[in-house]
Order: C-alpha cells, then sequence, then structure tokens
C-alpha cells in the first residue's frame, strides 16, 4: 500500500515533468501523418447551387480518371458547402457531387446530367489543388417502383433477374439500369427531362411505361422537379401468353 | 502546508488510477413499440454510462430513426454528469418496418496536474481507436497507464462504442455484405460502368454499424494467390487497392467497376480476369475477417459480377 502511495507521489512528479513531452509527441504524430500522406494530394473547394450558394450536406466524389476502380472515395460539405478530400493519387480526378436525399443526383452521371460539368482536377504529389468549384446539379424527381406478379400479386424472387431501365428520350444512349428491391417499393432519382420506362424478368413479359389507354408500345414520363411518382408495375408471366 | 496538501491529495488521485484497473461501461438501452394511445411509432434509446465511466469520460451520442431504411429521424445527445435519452413518434404505418440505431462515443475526461479538468490521453484511448468505430458490445475495459496493456481483444474491437437495436433485436459483429443496389450508369465513352452498394451487415442480416473494410485481390485458382493490383488494358496502367478505410457516413460503401473513360474500346479491361474480390472487415489492431468474395471481368463492353452481367436486385445478400 505505501509502496503504491509512494508510486503515486512518484507518478506526480513525472507527470509533470512530461507534460511538455505529451505536446511534442502529439505534434510528431501530426508530422507522421503528413509523412503517411506523402505521395498523395488533396483536393479541397466548394459546392454551390445554382443560385451560387454554398450547400451543406453534399457528398462529393472523387474518381481518378486513371483507374475509377474500387471503393469510391467521398467527403461530405461542412456549414459553409467546403469540403477536402486528402490522400489522393497522383491524377486527374473527376469531382463530382450528389445529394439524394433532397433529390440531386449524382453530377458524374450522365443520364442526370446535361446542365452541369463535374470539374475535373490534377492533383499532385504533396499537393492540395484548392478553390474547386463543384456545381451541384439541377433537382430531380423520384420514381417509387413495386413489382409484383400479375397472376398471384406476389413479389418476384431474386433468381427472376428482374431489371428496371429508365432511358432518356433526348438521348437514348443514356440510360440507367438497376436491380430493384423485390421485397418492398424501390425508390430512384429520375431526371425531369422526358424518359422512357422498362422492366424485364425471367419468365416474364417485357414492361414498358404505357399510359392509360395508350395504342403506343412505349409512353414517356416526364416529372416536375421534386414530385415523387409511384409506379405499381404488375409483370404478366410468359406461359399466360403463350410465350 | 496548503501545497504540501495538494501535492498529497494529488498523490493520492494518482495512486487511485495506478493502481486500479479503470473501466468503461455504456449500456445503450433501444426500442421501437407502436404507441397506442396516438396510434403512433414510438423510437426510444437511452445511454447510460456507469460510475467509472463518467469519473474518466464524457459521452457524445447520435442516432438516426429509419423507416424502411430511410432515415426519417436524427438525434444527438451527450452527458458528462449522467445519461442521455432520446424519444420520438412517428405516424403508425402497419406495412413498414423501423429501426433505431444508436452510436454512443466516448471523450477522454482525465485530470491533469494543473488546475480544472483538462483532456490529456491519459489511458492512450485515442490511440486505440483512432479513426475506428468501436464494436459491440458496448463495453470495454482496460488498464493504464501506458499503451497495449490488459486490453481485451474481446472486449475492444473497433473503436467507438455502439449499439443497433433494428428488427428486432440488437446487431451482432460483421458478418457479410448485403447489396444497397447494383446501377449500371451509363459513361459518355461507352464502356460499362457499374455501381455496387454495400452494406455491412451481421450473421442475421441487420445493418452492422459503420466501420472499416478493405478490399483485396486473388487469383481464381486453388489455392489462391494474392494479387497487389490489377492492369488495365484499357487505359495502360494499374489500380492497386487503398488498404483498410473507414465506411461511408450513412454506413455503405460503393464498389466501382469500371475501366474508364477514355477506353481502348472492344474487350480491353483488367487482367488477370477473372479475378476474385475479397472485402474485409479490418479492425484497428485485430485480424482481418472476410465478408465476401466474388468473381470479377471488368472489361471495356461489359462487367460481370459471378458471371452475371445484368443487376442483382437490391438486397441480395454476398457471403
Amino acid at each position: 500500500m505505501r509502496a503504491k502511495f509512494l508510486f503515486g507521489l512518484f507518478a506526480v512528479a513525472i507527470l509533470a515533468a512530461i507534460g511538455g513531452i505529451y505536446v511534442a509527441t502529439s505534434s510528431q504524430s501530426q508530422l507522421m501523418q503528413h509523412d503517411v500522406a506523402a505521395g498523395t494530394g488533396a483536393i479541397t473547394g466548394q459546392v454551390l447551387d445554382a443560385t451560387g450558394q454554398p450547400v451543406k450536406g453534399a457528398k462529393v466524389y472523387a474518381d481518378r480518371n486513371e483507374a475509377p476502380m474500387g471503393r469510391r472515395p467521398y467527403v461530405v460539405t461542412d456549414e459553409q458547402g467546403v469540403f477536402t478530400i486528402n490522400n489522393l493519387v497522383p491524377g486527374t480526378y473527376t469531382v463530382s457531387t450528389s445529394k439524394e436525399e433532397d433529390g440531386y443526383a449524382p453530377t458524374d452521371v450522365p443520364f442526370y446530367a446535361g446542365y452541369v460539368q463535374a470539374p475535373q482536377v490534377i492533383v499532385t504529389e504533396r499537393q492540395t489543388t484548392s478553390g474547386v468549384v463543384v456545381p451541384l446539379g439541377p433537382r430531380a424527381a423520384k420514381l417509387t417502383v413495386n413489382i409484383v406478379d400479375a397472376a398471384t400479386n406476389t413479389r418476384l424472387r431474386a433468381s427472376q433477374n428482374v431489371q428496371l431501365i429508365l432511358r432518356r428520350i433526348d438521348n437514348p444512349n443514356q440510360a440507367i439500369t438497376t436491380g430493384p428491391d423485390l421485397k418492398r417499393p424501390f425508390s430512384i432519382l429520375v431526371p425531369t427531362v422526358p424518359f422512357t420506362v422498362e422492366v424485364s424478368a425471367t419468365g416474364y413479359q417485357h414492361w414498358r411505361y404505357r399510359q392509360v389507354k395508350s395504342n403506343n408500345s412505349i409512353d414517356v414520363l416526364e416529372l416536375p422537379a421534386g414530385q415523387v411518382q409511384r409506379l405499381d408495375i404488375a409483370l404478366r408471366p410468359d406461359k399466360y401468353t403463350g410465350n | 502546508m496548503r501545497n504540501s496538501l495538494a501535492l498529497m491529495l494529488l498523490a493520492g488521485a494518482c495512486y487511485l488510477i495506478f493502481s486500479q484497473e479503470a473501466r468503461a461501461d455504456v449500456n445503450t438501452i433501444t426500442e421501437v413499440s407502436y404507441y397506442e394511445p396516438t396510434n403512433s411509432i414510438l423510437a426510444w434509446a437511452e445511454v447510460i454510462p456507469d460510475y467509472d465511466t463518467l469519473a474518466y469520460y464524457c459521452f457524445d451520442d447520435w442516432g438516426e430513426v429509419r423507416k424502411n431504411d430511410v432515415v426519417i429521424n436524427s438525434f444527438w445527445g451527450g452527458s458528462c454528469e449522467g445519461e442521455s435519452y432520446y424519444e420520438g413518434f412517428f405516424p403508425y404505418d402497419p406495412a413498414a418496418d423501423y429501426s433505431i440505431e444508436v452510436y454512443p462515443q466516448l471523450i477522454v475526461k482525465h485530470w491533469i496536474p494543473s488546475p480544472g479538468d483538462g483532456y490529456d490521453d491519459y489511458y492512450n484511448y485515442n490511440e486505440w481507436t483512432y479513426g475506428d468505430s468501436v464494436y459491440f458490445p458496448y463495453y470495454f475495459s482496460f488498464t493504464g497507464p501506458g499503451p497495449e496493456t490488459a486490453i481485451s481483444y474481446n472486449t475492444i474491437i473497433l473503436g467507438a462504442v455502439y449499439s443497433i437495436f433494428t428488427e428486432g433485436g440488437t446487431a451482432g459483429q460483421p458478418h457479410h455484405l448485403k447489396l444497397v443496389s447494383d446501377t449500371f450508369p451509363l459513361t459518355d465513352c461507352g464502356s460499362v460502368r457499374r455501381w455496387l452498394k454495400f452494406r455491412v451487415v451481421d450473421a442475421n442480416g441487420r445493418r452492422a454499424g459503420n466501420v472499416r473494410v478493405e478490399e483485396t485481390f486473388e487469383t481464381t485458382s486453388q489455392p489462391p494467390t494474392g494479387i497487389q493490383c490489377l492492369y488495365n488494358s484499357c487505359q495502360s496502367n494499374n489500380y492497386c487497392p487503398p488498404g483498410c478505410q473507414g465506411m461511408d457516413l450513412d454506413g455503405t460503401f460503393t464498389d466501382q467497376l469500371w475501366v474508364g473513360c477514355p477506353s481502348a474500346g472492344g474487350d480491353c479491361g483488367f487482367s488477370p480476369s477473372p479475378v476474385v474480390s475479397r472485402w474485409w472487415w479490418c479492425p484497428a489492431r485485430f485480424g482481418r475477417v472476410s465478408l465476401t468474395a466474388n468473381t470479377y471481368e471488368i472489361r471495356h463492353n461489359q462487367v460481370l459480377v459471378n458471371g452475371r452481367s445484368t443487376a442483382y436486385p437490391s438486397g441480395t445478400e454476398f457471403r
């Protein structure tokens, strides 16, 4: 007991003496982090909306043009719309942004684009490329899709390879394909230009969006910014039509 | 005399600190239930640190309430003196799944030999937890001072303490990946681009929080051989995965499979092909845990995952 008490006294002296060393150690740690970052660079900038106002809480992605593989790094802008992305391997990056919870789609997906251009930024070793202005894209609309089997009114299975295809009318090469959630309604952002909706699934007739009483094989859908449109899609099994 | 008394008090405090195992214990109780009087859903969470924890730590906590996996409310709290709790009411939708998550984060509150409280990392807690999130269970113990002493890997796994209550139970440790979305956004140069957005889940498919993940590549041969980098013949360069990194703020990450633009076209792509992509959970100072392994074939004109060129449905589990 006494020994521990004496040790405590000793510890007080040691703590008082090394107080400055701890600070120095912390500084060294920062320097080490700097060293770890050797061979990399950084990008800093600001996300602005169409009116030039900073956007808080936007995601900012940096995709390296030379090797855009693997996990996509991103950061979130602060109150002033400012962001910094560190530890980037030198190269040319496409810097894009999105704020999907507020209806702003990724600006590096041509399906949504046409109004803004994601900036190209050159990153060099040990340098921070600053002043990058990243424009937020136009506000999109949202499509909520619910897909069932028309014969049984039940949900489809994963093995039926359900594909939802959205295609712009003004440029049919700009499309997006995704595998919708089969257990619940599935939401996806859509541009405010006319587009078509198709669904394919193994064992089912190909489905195309058509307006009620339309004689067209396919109709276009056009939604204003911010609107949420629900589509209840009942797929008809092939066997019911003899296909 | 006053100085001597102060010195003795300081010594006593140090004795207490050095001679006992300091323990930090945070219990988090979360609940989502139907609230009949108002026909609503009650989401409730409480973070309760024990006495020892409060002696050395303050804590912050934040959380989210989700309806069908969509965040409908976020909340923040914290205390240096007692518990923190949250409750919220939401319109009842019998067709919806509700969940609540809470992430308590301890903040070192250590006495230092100067007037007032200080924030000296006496137990090297920050070293242990830097950049990480502590994983379940929301309890840990350690002995100080000095680094790497008597810390149980079974109790400190990641870094920040958190608890998740979702779909009727508390989440377990990261086990595999669940697909959030599989999307093919067409590109300007015609090369196929595929985004696999994953969430790390436990063995029962419940969200397992924001953990660190890493991708490695290996051959499809048996036994497999590790591959450090893939060669991209579309751009005549290499892709080398960056190592262990934290997940995105919403507990997901997106794996981009793409040769890029501009591209040489045709069937140029990454080699070797096919290649096995393995995603790991990589907690700090703890062995890696494989979450999933899939074969990738990534070319200009098609991207195959396990031989499949079409999108997987959202919710598919990759083990």
